[in-house]
């Protein structure tokens, strides 16, 4: 079965064209535009892995962030987190919400694509 | 009717000379209340400018614990936004002056008809205060805009960038030659639009202060060298002789690497767009207390007249501009912000059709302030 990842973004276009590859390569691509539509989603496909941003409407990345990793069933789903803050700022978010990787947005497409494949090869 | 209150610091230690200002200053018949504190010490001052407000300073030069300029610059960094009046004794127009010239407003000399001048000058010099702060403020709103707007433009430009390549790969399907030849069009400027942004934020960071430098202390032989390691290729391809003479055993210099290769990058880039046959030299050597980074061509040279323009932002001196060399206009503007804010040097030396050398200096070590080591 073909590996799920699912991006989280209210404005997803940046990320789904990253991911044109990875479709091209057999990845199923989900998309969600709020945290709340999310995190149904994650319950319902269990995907492979998680494109989080931080900022969404409804319910907000952290929160979604918190919930996957605080649910037994959930918190072995690798997560990617974006964010538009600085660097620093951005690690410590990161590390505090137990996620496992984060890229600072604007990003190159190739950066996603090297942390991508680091998770989920 | 309501009287307008202006509350003062004097600092002056002279008391005849506190009260002939508190005489003058409450007798006067303009609808403005002086509320005045007196210090007759600078650290007295500085206590008080830390803990309560003040709309302006009147400031003795001839303090026991400070005098002259640094009495100024010592107001300055307690309260950089206060408006400061300098006292100063009988027929001294020289410190006068050179307090203004170090921050202060405005100046009277104690011999002056202060009863006329006191209360002009004071209330001169909170307009003139105001004034400054709004355009200050009108600045900093601009420059967040520029900010603002070209992170925005950066999203939506990443999406487009990266369609663009996918297509062109043919990673969602075969184009045709016509297809390719369209989409390279596309691209290239896509990725002019891209650095010509990155190159406004860069710049608009740099001259807002607001660029963070990583500096350490390195020899700048190791990094001209992989600059020209990377640009030798690019040289080549022009047909260009490139070269790299370095001094031995310069002493060590404090920079930020990204950045002075960034510098270096950009002058090498920009001798080999201008250049059309011959050679580009890079050369260290040490000067005294700073080193000296040249890069020099055997390009088509820049008009002495136009010498002065080369770091201004978007100034293109070539026939064409932008479109035929590709750059931004701000390379060289960023360039001279980034050494400047190394406490560095930039200049040009240029003949029409002979060549043109861009230099820049490092200082090797940063000189102390001296008021600083009196501190």
């Amino acid at each position: 079965m073909a590996k799920k990842i699912l991006i989280v973004d209210d404005e997803p276009d940046v990320l789904k064209v990253a991911m044109f590859r990875l479709k091209k390569a057999g990845y199923e691509i989900l998309t969600a535009l709020d945290g709340q539509t999310a995190l149904s989603s994650i319950r319902n496909e269990k995907p492979d892995l998680i494109l989080l941003d931080l900022r969404l409407p409804v319910l907000d990345g952290p929160e979604v962030c918190k919930q996957v990793k605080n649910n037994e069933e959930l918190k072995q789903i690798p997560i990617i987190l974006f964010t538009a803050t600085t660097d620093t700022t951005a690690a410590v978010e990161a590390e505090g919400l137990e996620a496992d990787d984060y890229i600072i947005k604007p990003f190159e497409p190739e950066e996603l694509f090297e942390k991508v494949k680091n998770i989920i090869g | 009717m309501d009287k307008e209150l202006i509350r003062i610091l004097h600092v002056e230690d002279d008391e005849i000379d506190r009260q002939l200002v508190k005489r003058i200053l409450v007798g006067c018949s303009r609808p403005i209340e002086f509320n005045i504190e007196s210090v007759n010490r600078m650290s007295a001052a500085i206590e008080r400018l830390d803990n309560r407000d003040y709309d302006i300073a009147l400031l003795d030069l001839g303090l026991p614990d400070t005098s002259g300029i640094e009495s100024v610059q010592m107001v300055k960094r307690a309260d950089p936004n206060i408006p400061i009046v300098v006292l100063t004794g009988t027929g001294d127009e020289e410190i006068g002056l050179l307090a203004i010239k170090n921050g202060a407003m405005e100046y009277l000399s104690k011999g002056m008809a202060l009863e006329e001048l006191l209360v002009r000058t004071i209330l001169y010099a909170l307009e003139r205060k105001k004034a400054e702060m709004k355009i200050k403020e009108t600045v900093e709103i601009k420059s967040e805009f520029i900010s603002m707007v070209s992170h925005e433009l950066r999203t939506p430009l990443t999406a487009i960038k990266e369609g663009i390549a996918i297509v062109l790969d043919e990673a969602a399907g075969e184009i045709n030659d016509d297809q390719k030849e369209l989409l390279d069009i596309a691209k290239r400027n896509v990725d002019r639009l891209a650095r010509l942004i990155n190159d406004v934020l860069d710049f608009q960071k740099l001259s807002a202060g607001k660029m963070r430098f990583d500096m350490q202390e390195k020899d700048i032989n190791e990094i001209v060298k992989e600059v020209h390691k990377t640009m030798v290729c690019l040289a080549k391809e022009k047909g260009l002789d490139f070269s790299f003479k370095a001094e031995e055993s310069l002493p060590k210099v404090s920079f930020d690497s990204d950045k002075i290769t960034q510098v270096l990058t950009n002058l090498v880039n920009n001798a080999i767009k201008f250049t059309e046959k011959g050679s580009i030299n890079i050369s260290t050597n040490d000067g005294e207390n700073k080193i000296l980074v040249s890069v020099s061509d055997t390009g088509c040279g820049i008009e002495q007249e136009d010498l002065p323009k080369v770091f201004r932002q978007f100034e293109q001196l070539a026939k064409g501009g932008a479109r035929k060399t590709g750059g931004t206009g701000l390379g060289l503007a960023i360039s001279k912000e980034i050494i400047e804010q190394h406490r560095g040097k930039i200049w040009t030396e240029s003949e029409i059709d002979k060549g043109t050398t861009f230099h820049f200096v490092l200082p090797v070590k940063e000189r102390r302030k001296a008021w600083r080591r009196k501190s």
